[in-house]
């Protein structure tokens, strides 16, 4: 049985010599393939092989002893699922560490990677929690496919990550008395965080010309108001995201993405007219989400897809499984979002938007082979994952 | 000069407890014969004479001429080296950690030894001879490790501390290796010690998190001044502080890309990434284990050794009995560790693992004169301490009134 060797291959792949081709291969049928780039594909197979897609199409009349599933999706792709390493991955001494890497906090043997691959997310976005105002830089990571971070990344310091609201601020004191702790610092106020937003970028601007003015961390941001590597603000609320709208129009941040924008529905001109990108926050039944208690509407993704805005859905499944990303599709089309748009809002946009759709997103012949199993029509209410493939590898088998 | 009548059955004379030999006295030399000696590595001699002058090893073997004039002792029971201790806090009155700075490279943890503390008695009768000195441990508080699934404070009993008490530095500064008996440093700098501990984040300052903890080390090694100097150029081995599997891999990440060399301490589930360890060339400090470790940390020491990890044990006395030492040894050799690297653990390796691998955990010529005399195979827990030499004087004896 081909299946059964399929998960035990990869292992041996490095241990067996060059010249024997050790080719891990797994097809699988489906009644409808959801490609993301292309047309469904009724009656389709998809071919994985050393761990990308080698074939994609109509099955035919047999497809052998394919594994036989409902429907194939890409593997999602979650920009928001608060993958930050946890405890003592915030560095509380300063409020702009842009210099530091989330990559260096991140726990390979968390068990909430698993219970992201097994709601079919097959790569994430690590960012910084939100408590620094510039803390530093993500990391966009599969979801599993090693024992290292190194070994499961997909793009190195993938983005600038920062936050906008009241999170920064929350712990900070006025220094009354005797500052007792490193906690006695600016900013304690929403204000204050935009100050501190204005400074770093005006500072860091400074130390092209002046280099005493560069801080640990002003490379980076230099590097994001040059047009290399996305600036993504967690702002939520309506007036955070203006802010965030204001520093990418003040400083000329080239490519500005808003990460759990709840409230942008407020003002849709706004955003529209920002040439900012949009990472919605998972839907809640009562519309209030737990960042900044903003009011999060049903029809916010279908507004964004009406005007032509790029945005990407995320979850945070593995802290909730409520809010797993695998459900947001049908939220976002409860409100209005066609299907296919529903569909690329959990792969291939955000794929695009931190510049890997090179690589995933999709199901397409040589793109790495993750792939989503359902037991019928995705984001239905009566379907489920069934089964995930990561790295051309069947971690989740629909027959267990 | 007193005499004794052995349980052995030998008369023999005692030298007097703190007649061990420092440099220079002229003492008579000392002939030992024993029926089997545990050499520290793992290998055992038969019927071998072991001859000692001035605290050194000069001769092992059974054809040893024996010099007029030396003392002659025979022992029937299993000679082996002197027990060492791969991390723990004897002769330390406490207050060894500076809960103020995150780096305290010159820092020494030999300065804060006192030789005559009570610690010591109680480790020369467990038959343990050195012990490797490591910040943050006194006071009370010990390595905990922080198993995913276990509430803090669940190792309180087997750590004698705790993660709510473990008190831990970034760079605590440098470890050191003393001797149980005669206020012997062996070495003041054995180590540079750092933590890749979360228990060094969690304090008011920085660092905090794991990123910044090991930007901070970059740039200290980086400037490579005093000892961050004398690590890079390979003169001095690191003491690396981390729990988890991740602070594991990062910790061997970061010594591997590196270049630098020396062993984690407290790593309990080091094992399930064995390969990961061996790549980078660092070796483990494991234990204390006792009745209640959990099979699965057991097993992860054995998968370390047969990857080929070189495993020392700690103890972390004097929160924990000093007999934890050869208990952690014979559970991980029960969970499938080699003999001769649980025994190694206990000597040879553990020589290597604090940096005086010429000097301590053999029986072999020009070693120190550190023994032990066990009633039978020191990895049995049946059997008992006979008696204790450490620098070729006899420095415990179990009919000693005031060691019970």
């Amino acid at each position: 049985m081909i299946l059964s060797t399929i998960t035990a291959l990869p292992a041996l792949v490095t241990a067996l010599p060059v010249e024997e081709p050790a080719v891990a291969s797994i097809s699988i049928r489906a009644d409808v393939v959801y490609t993301a780039s292309g047309d469904p594909i009724e009656n389709g197979l998809v071919v994985c092989a050393d761990g990308k897609i080698s074939a994609v199409g109509p099955a035919g009349t047999s497809a052998g002893d394919a594994l036989e599933v409902a429907a194939i999706t890409p593997g999602l792709v979650d920009l928001g699922a608060w993958m930050n390493g946890g405890d003592f991955s915030t560095e509380h001494s300063t409020e702009t560490p842009a210099h530091l890497r989330v990559a260096d906090n991140l726990d390979p043997f968390s068990t909430r990677w698993d219970r992201e691959l097994r709601s079919g997310v097959t790569t994430t976005l690590a960012a910084p929690a939100p408590l620094a105002v510039i803390g530093g830089l993500g990391v966009l990571v599969k979801t599993g496919g090693g024992d290292t971070i190194a070994e499961r990344t997909v793009v190195e310091d993938a983005c600038l990550y920062g936050t906008i609201g009241s999170a920064p601020s929350r712990f900070n004191q006025t220094p009354r008395g005797t500052p007792t702790t490193h906690f006695v610092r600016r900013p304690t106020t929403r204000m204050g965080v935009e100050w501190t937003w204005r400074r770093a970028f005006y500072d860091a601007i400074a130390s092209r010309r002046v280099a005493e003015r560069a801080f640990p961390g002003s490379e980076e941001i230099l590097d994001v108001l040059d047009g290399g590597r996305p600036l993504v603000i967690g702002a939520a609320t309506t007036q955070d995201i203006r802010t965030a709208i204001f520093l990418k129009r003040e400083f000329a941040v080239p490519n500005l993405i808003v990460q759990g924008a709840a409230e942008l529905w407020r003002d849709p001109e706004m955003a529209i007219e920002s040439g900012a990108r949009f990472v919605l926050p998972p839907y809640s039944w009562g519309g209030r989400i737990a960042t900044e208690n903003a009011f999060h509407a049903w029809n916010s993704a279908h507004l964004l897809h009406e005007a032509g805005v790029e945005f990407a859905l995320s979850g945070r499944g593995s802290l909730d499984w409520e809010a797993r990303l695998a459900m947001q599709p049908a939220y976002a089309m409860r409100g209005g979002l066609p299907f296919d748009a529903a569909l690329e809002a959990v792969t291939l946009a955000p794929a695009r938007l931190v510049g890997a759709d090179d690589r995933i997103g999709s199901i397409e012949v040589g793109k790495d082979a993750d792939l989503v199993l359902w037991s019928g029509t995705p984001f239905q209410p009566s379907s489920r994952v069934v089964g995930v493939v990561l790295n051309g590898e069947l971690v989740v088998d629909p027959r267990d | 000069m007193l005499t004794w009548i052995l349980p052995l059955g030998l008369s023999v004379a005692l030298p007097a407890t703190d007649a061990a030999t420092p440099d220079g006295r002229q003492a008579p030399p000392i002939a030992i014969h024993a029926d089997r000696v545990e050499v520290g590595d793992g290998s055992a001699l038969e019927d071998v004479v072991v001859l000692v002058e001035d605290g050194k090893i000069t001769a092992v073997g059974a054809d040893v001429a024996v010099p007029d004039g030396a003392s002659e002792f025979h022992y029937e029971g299993v000679l082996s080296p002197g027990l060492i201790a791969g991390r723990s806090a004897d002769g330390l009155a406490g207050e060894t950690a500076d809960g103020t700075r995150s780096v305290l490279g010159e820092a020494r943890i030999a300065e804060g030894f006192d030789p005559n503390h009570a610690d010591l008695r109680r480790a020369r009768a467990a038959g343990v001879t050195s012990i490797l000195l490591a910040q943050g441990l006194g006071g009370g508080a010990a390595a905990a490790p922080d198993i995913p699934g276990l509430p803090p404070g669940f190792f309180f009993f087997f750590g004698g501390g705790g993660a709510t008490t473990d008190e831990q530095t970034l760079v605590p500064g440098q470890t050191a290796v003393v001797k149980s008996a005669g206020g012997v440093v062996v070495s003041p700098s054995a180590h540079l010690a750092l933590s890749f501990s979360s228990a060094a984040l969690d304090r008011d300052r920085y660092p905090t998190s794991y990123a910044s903890a090991r930007h901070e080390l970059d740039a200290l090694f980086d400037a490579g001044e005093g000892v961050f100097g004398r690590v890079s150029r390979g003169e001095l081995g690191l003491f690396i502080d981390a729990r988890t599997r991740a602070q594991v891999q990062r910790a061997c990440a970061w010594a591997e890309g590196r270049g630098l060399r020396g062993a984690i301490s407290g790593a309990a589930l080091a094992g399930e990434i064995a390969e990961t360890v061996k790549a980078s060339g660092l070796s483990a400090i494991l234990g204390p284990y006792g009745p209640g470790t959990s099979s699965r940390e057991l097993e992860a020491a054995a998968a370390l050794g047969a990857a080929g990890v070189p495993i020392a044990f700690g103890l972390d006395a004097p929160a924990l009995s000093h007999d934890a030492l050869r208990w952690t040894a014979a559970l991980c050799h029960r969970a499938g560790l080699s003999r001769e690297a649980a025994v190694s653990g206990l000597f040879a390796n553990a020589a290597d693992v604090v940096g005086a691998g010429g000097r301590l955990g053999r029986i072999a010529a020009g070693h120190d004169a550190d023994f032990v005399v066990w009633s039978g195979d020191p990895l049995d827990l049946r059997s008992r301490v006979e008696c204790v030499w450490i620098d070729g004087a006899l420095v415990h004896h179990n009919d000693d009134e005031d060691d019970e």
